[in-house]
């Protein structure tokens, strides 16, 4: 589903992300990523999601090469992605309905249909009941919930999360990644960066550990 | 069609929510904007008027002749005859004293003050109208030459006065040219910076959508129409204001064109023009919301 090969990143500046590190996860796989801060985790997933450019290698997700996207393809190769910020990344000056709907007001659903997925996803992470208040409102880790109803409204084929859990409590924490197995037990591909050792222990997940940007686990790095 | 049709008027509606939640910022604009198109509109509404009147006379220079009040019927048989004659006039009109007097008391509504004369203070006249045009010097000529012929007590012509108007008037429209144009960059500039503003408050917006797979097209129209409504609201408040100020002045203006025997008004809105303005409004907004937008864009994309 999502293949790296020889992938190196470097910043304007000379700061190395990534170093020609290569993988491959699987259609339908649950996978976490995990490393120090600064070991090139969110360089890996913005170059998924298409938001920076490789310097070298090559992307090939859902079987479209990413490096070679046109312009004009990029808005309709994000929608096929799901994605939860560790922020949340919410508008805050409308309704929790109006943030889930966003997705497919953007690519241009018809208006009935957009009620019904909404409550769906909403139902999906128990929040039926909050759909008009505003997220301001919400507890982080309801709020964080409203992201991933966001993230999967859509129903996108690849989930993403950078650091999901970074602010919440255990019990929250549980709950949130609870989703995200979910999901995966629907076929949606899913790729979590944590660093929370807890779900790093479960034996039938992959699991990618980087390290200064190279991968020291679940894939290989290139001395080229 | 009909979804994209739909999707055109929500954000219209989304964006005069907006305009209703920041009414203060918005009214400042309009006022803005409303103040610097009205300049040249009320300017283009006086000047346009003015030069009408030039135009109506202009085509016709006339030379009135005054006659003495001693001259008998068959003396102004001769005078006519005389004056047929002349290969430099056209058109002749005799306007009787008795005619003056009726003529001059329906326009000006001095029935009372008339009344009260023993006898008719105006002399019989004849009005030509000469074949040459344009050129001042020959006008004086002739109007000097009329003026000593017997029985005339004077000649007029009201021509110089026209012409000085008529170069005052174009010269005056050059000048609303040139300003509307140093005003519409101003007004730009001003637009411009309202959405730079608006881009800058809803950068998190713009950046969460585009990265939900929003195309440019979505991310742009809402500012689009903000440029758009605002230009256009921008206009209708100038149209507002420059009537506004127009019928001030048309008071005024009244008393001055009678003095001059015009009966003469401002039209406080006139439906071309008025088109005219809403149009550029408009357009000079969505230009310039286009232009800071695409400008924004640039930044969108990946690295």
């Amino acid at each position: 589903m999502i293949r790296f090969s020889h992938i190196s990143k470097r910043y304007p500046g000379g700061n190395d992300a990534l170093k020609s590190i290569s993988f491959h996860l699987e259609r339908g796989s649950m996978n976490f990523l995990t490393g120090h801060s600064g070991a090139g985790k969110s360089s890996l997933l913005k170059l998924i999601t298409h938001s920076i450019l490789a310097t070298r290698g090559e992307i090939i997700v859902n079987d479209q090469n990413v490096s070679r996207l046109k312009k004009r393809a990029i808005p309709r190769y994000r929608r096929n992605l799901g994605c939860v910020f560790q922020d949340h990344k919410l508008l805050y000056d409308r309704s929790v309905f109006d943030n889930v709907a966003l997705p497919l007001i953007i690519a241009g659903n018809a208006h009935r249909e957009v009620g019904k997925r909404v409550r769906a996803a909403l139902d999906k992470v128990s929040l039926l009941d909050k759909e008009k208040a505003m997220p301001i409102t919400l507890s982080g880790g309801q709020q964080q919930r409203v992201g991933i109803a966001r993230a999967v409204v859509n129903s996108p084929a690849i989930l993403l999360a950078d650091e999901p859990t970074g602010n919440l409590d255990l019990k929250m924490s549980d709950d949130i990644m609870n989703l995200f197995y979910d999901f995966n037990q629907h076929d949606v591909t899913v790729l979590v960066a944590t660093h929370d050792l807890r779900y790093l222990k479960d034996k039938s997940t992959h699991v990618l550990e980087l390290d200064q940007g190279k991968i020291i686990k679940g894939g290989t790095s290139h001395e080229d | 069609m009909k979804s994209w049709f739909k999707r055109h008027l929500q954000v219209f509606f989304y964006t005069l929510g907006q305009f209703s939640r920041n009414r203060l910022n918005v009214a400042m604009t309009l006022l803005a904007l409303g103040i610097g198109f009205s300049i040249p509109l009320i300017m283009y509404s006086t000047v346009d008027s003015l030069s009408n009147i030039g135009g109506q006379w202009q085509e016709r220079p006339q030379i009135t002749l005054y006659l003495k009040k001693s001259i008998n019927p068959p003396q102004i048989e001769a005078l006519k005859v005389t004056l047929a004659s002349n290969p430099q006039l056209g058109d002749i009109q005799y306007i009787s004293a008795d005619d003056g007097l009726k003529e001059f008391s329906a326009s000006h509504q001095f029935d009372e003050a008339i009344a009260l004369l023993d006898e008719n203070p105006l002399p019989p006249v004849f009005i030509v109208f000469p074949l040459l045009t344009g050129n001042m010097s020959d006008m004086d000529a002739l109007s000097n030459n009329l003026g000593q012929i017997e029985h005339v007590a004077s000649a007029q012509y009201d021509f110089e006065w026209l012409q000085k108007l008529n170069a005052l008037t174009s010269f005056m429209k050059r000048l609303v040219i040139v300003l509307a144009c140093i005003i519409a960059i101003g007004l730009l500039l001003l637009i411009t910076n309202t959405i730079r503003l608006e881009i800058s408050n809803r950068k998190d917006e713009i950046d969460i959508i585009d990265q939900l797979g929003g195309t440019p097209a979505f991310i742009a129209r809402p500012f689009l129409y903000m440029g758009f409504l605002e230009g256009l609201l921008g206009g209708a408040t100038a149209i507002l204001i420059s009537a506004i100020v127009l019928k001030l002045l048309n008071g005024p203006l009244l008393r001055l064109a009678e003095l001059y025997g015009f009966a003469f008004s401002l039209p406080l809105a006139r439906i071309d023009i008025s088109l005219a303005v809403l149009s550029v409004g408009g357009l000079l907004g969505w230009i310039s919301a286009r232009f800071t937008v695409l400008n924004h864009m640039r930044e969108l994309a990946p690295k």
